[in-house]
């Protein structure tokens, strides 16, 4: 797999780089900017971006407006973006317009290197990619508020994985369930919280997020 | 700080003041005594010294007042020579003469009085000549006439009923038909001379502006009756048959001339001072702090030159309240007084020469300009420090504001990215741990790494809670939905897509972030809407939950209920002028308003 990593602090990039390259993954080219990664992905045609959300020169939604740009191209680059907060208006941002190949995940995720490379090759096959706490946060909420009271145990797990992006066969694979079983727990979950039935895992992500933001 | 024109440079001595003043009191005793020798009436005694003593008096208040003007010095040698004809009643023939001598001096006197009232100098060449030539008859002529006078052969050549005078000192020989012929041509050439000058005062009329005038009016007046006395006294001498008793008609008008003057010029006198006392006016126009335009337009009426300027500082020169520069050079008949103090000129007076006729009211006009300026700099530098004042917490805010950006920035450079580091290399150091290690030194290395994670945690809520990252980054809407994200309650949030000036935004945040905290915590919500649009020139947010109600309204002190932590908010949003609405009726919900000016 080949990979841009574009972060601005020497030091973390500089670790990223180790620890892609010690897993295998082939860094073709690495940037302190969100200016310009443009055409270093025109040039270098990667199967994904490591991207930071906040780049110089101000700080703000630098990263936000590459990660759109690059998947704006639909040129099988996937984006994985990396934040600081849990948070998740970014995420829905770039979703809204470009749902496939996306990943957004927690900075402290870089620690953990499967997780990190598992999230790559995920974007990098075009497939979505939300990190578990943030789920898992806005999943508590939405608990509290007895929002998701209606949902079994198994339903709930379903919801979770949905949010996180994970494809059918992956959620029947770590649920133990067969796939009629899993269609009938999305179907119901659907039913339940009112939400449109939608057969693609990326489509679903952005349903589901934006039910549990409310 | 010395004030310029408050007082005319220099001041007449009080002894030199009384002591013309006894000399002028012991003339007009003298004439009297003289008079009533050759058998005057207490009547003609009265009349003769109020004229005398008229001008005198006025003279003396004059000179006292304006030591720099000769008109009050003029005045008092009128009112002293006034008395000089009255030797002829001396038995001292010396005396008589001189009497007899100067008994028009006080004529050529008033004629000198009048060219050269208000100023007291002469305005030009050709008055100088005539008052020269008044001097000039009185002396030759009045010699060569008192040289062929008998006063027992020509009783009525003079204005006393002179029959047991004399003898005249000077008298040379006695011819009756030369000295009549002397006599009349004498005569006529006073009249000449009289007439003259009364042309010369109808040209300075026409030529004057309405201030000079106003000031003029005294000298006009006394023109107007020495015409009629002229007049009358042609009709005496060439038809002194036709009049009778000539003497007794003469003398009204020529009296009501004399006794008219001095009067007039009281008047003057008492008109400048009533005037003075509207400078009274002028301070209560001031106390109304009025414009530069009302402020001329008063002062125009007060000093009573409708042509005055009042001229304010522009850059190099001045201009009039209209703003259109005043002409840098000085006008025939303008004088420009500085308003200003030795210090700062920033203001004149243009106006006409004629009111330097009393500097003292001008002086107070400058006065009155200097209070009118200082109050308007007094007034606009408390306005600047009210604004300053006003301003000065939005401003500390705003420093505050990007001070809490640039914090969270450099935690997320800094601290946040090193611990991401290090919790990364810690986990490259625990995978290559061999598998045969101590177990208690894995556990450690676990015990570091959720250490770690702790530390990492902690470090970004102490960032969001120092400034919220998506804020600067995606602006208020997705900033309110992240707040309703973290709200353990269901939040709608409605907000226009749009940018804001930070601190509003900031502002914003800060308010909804307490507003929820609060119908959380106290009011017991269980739906919160929170609304962000824009309207005009203002972000209007609303925050409504459907809480418990009854919360005290911060601004207005209105508390239905228990208070809770709203006071905050009003500072906050006071600080950027913004307004704060609390409805919250008791059981019925909480409804926050918060509009804030994006200017």
């Amino acid at each position: 797999m080949r990979v841009i990593v574009a972060e601005d602090s020497v030091l973390l990039r500089m670790g990223l780089v180790r620890l892609l390259e010690e897993r295998g993954i082939d860094v073709v080219a690495e940037t302190g900017t969100a200016r310009g990664l443009l055409e270093l992905v025109e040039a270098k045609r990667p199967d994904a971006v490591l991207l930071d959300v906040r780049m110089p020169p101000t700080y703000t939604d630098e990263g936000v407006r590459a990660a759109e740009a690059v998947l704006a191209r639909r040129s099988g680059t996937g984006v994985l973006l990396l934040t600081q907060y849990v948070e998740t208006s970014a995420a829905v941002q770039v979703l809204a317009r470009s749902p496939e190949g996306f990943g957004y995940l927690l900075k402290d995720r870089v620690a953990d290197p499967d997780e990190l490379c598992t999230a790559l090759k995920r974007v990098a096959a075009g497939e979505s990619a939300l990190d578990p706490d943030i789920v898992v946060r806005l999943l508590r909420r939405r608990r509290t508020q007895g929002a998701l009271d209606q949902l079994t145990d198994r339903e709930g797990q379903v919801l979770a994985l949905m949010a996180e992006g994970w494809s059918n066969d992956e959620i029947s694979r770590r649920l133990r369930v067969g796939a009629k079983t899993l269609e009938t727990h999305i179907r119901s979950v659907f039913t339940k919280l009112g939400l449109e039935p939608d057969a693609g895992a990326n489509r679903r992500v952005l349903a589901v997020l934006r039910y549990l933001r409310a | 700080m010395k004030l310029r024109g408050d007082r005319p440079p220099g001041t007449v001595p009080l002894p030199t003041l009384t002591g013309w003043g006894a000399a002028a009191l012991a003339a007009g005793l003298g004439g009297c005594w003289a008079y009533a020798r050759i058998g005057a009436e207490p009547a003609d005694l009265a009349r003769d010294l109020c004229v005398g003593w008229a001008f005198a008096g006025s003279g003396l208040v004059a000179w006292a007042r304006r030591p720099a003007n000769r008109t009050g010095p003029l005045m008092l040698a009128e009112g002293l020579t006034w008395f000089l004809g009255n030797l002829q009643g001396t038995p001292v023939p010396l005396l008589f003469t001189l009497g007899a001598w100067g008994e028009a001096l006080n004529l050529a006197v008033l004629a000198h009085l009048l060219l050269v009232f208000p100023d007291g100098r002469a305005g030009g060449a050709g008055e100088r000549r005539l008052i020269a030539a008044g001097y000039l008859l009185v002396a030759v002529g009045g010699l060569i006439r008192v040289l062929l006078y008998d006063p027992a052969a020509d009783s009525s050549a003079s204005y006393l009923t002179c029959t047991d005078c004399g003898p005249n000192a000077f008298l040379v020989r006695h011819d009756a038909d030369l000295f009549g012929a002397v006599d009349l041509v004498y005569r006529w050439a006073g009249v000449a001379l009289t007439v003259l000058v009364a042309l010369r005062m109808v040209q300075r009329w026409r030529a004057a502006s309405p201030a000079r005038r106003r000031v003029l009016l005294p000298s006009w007046v006394a023109v107007g009756l020495s015409l009629a006395f002229v007049g009358w006294e042609m009709l005496y001498l060439l038809m002194p048959r036709l009049l009778g008793g000539a003497d007794a008609v003469l003398a009204l008008p020529s009296d009501l001339t004399e006794v008219a003057v001095p009067v007039v010029f009281l008047v003057s006198l008492l008109r400048m001072r009533l005037r003075r006392a509207s400078v009274g006016d002028l301070l209560v126009a001031v106390g109304r702090t009025p414009t530069a335009h009302d402020l001329q337009d008063t002062l125009r009426r007060t000093l009573g030159d409708p042509t005055l300027v009042l001229g304010l500082r522009t850059g190099a020169g001045h201009a009039d309240p209209d703003g259109r520069p005043l002409p840098a050079s000085r006008a025939p008949d303008r004088d420009v007084t500085p308003a200003g103090t030795d210090q700062d000129a920033g203001a004149v007076l243009v106006h006409d020469s004629a009111l330097a006729e009393d500097p003292a009211l001008l002086a107070a006009a400058c006065a009155v300009v200097r209070l009118w300026r200082r109050n308007a700099l007094l007034r606009a530098q408390a306005e600047e420090q009210a604004r300053a004042a006003r301003t000065a917490p939005g401003r500390l805010l705003r420093t505050v504001d990007e001070e809490r950006r640039r914090l969270e920035r450099d935690l997320h450079d800094g601290a946040q990215t090193r611990l991401v580091y290090t919790l990364m290399t810690l986990r490259r150091l625990d995978a290559g741990l061999p598998s045969g290690v101590d177990p208690a030194l894995r556990r450690t290395v676990t015990e570091v790494e959720g250490s770690l994670r702790q530390a990492l945690e902690e470090l970004r809520d102490l960032a969001r809670g120092i400034h919220p990252e998506v804020l600067g980054r995606a602006g208020i809407g997705p900033a309110l939905t992240s707040l309703a994200e973290q709200c353990p309650v269901p939040v709608t949030v409605e907000a226009e897509p749009g940018r804001y000036p930070p601190l509003v935004e900031s502002t914003a945040y800060f308010v909804v972030s307490e507003a929820l905290a609060n119908a959380v915590k106290h009011a017991a919500a269980r739906r919160i809407e929170v609304r962000a649009r824009r309207s005009g020139a203002r972000l209007v947010v609303e925050v409504a939950d459907d809480g418990v109600g009854g919360v005290a309204d911060p601004a207005t002190g209105a508390a239905a209920g228990g208070g809770t932590g709203l006071t905050g908010l009003v500072e906050r949003v006071a600080a950027v002028c913004g307004s704060l609405e609390v409805d919250s009726p008791e059981g019925r919900g909480t409804r926050i308003r918060v509009e804030l000016p994006c200017a």
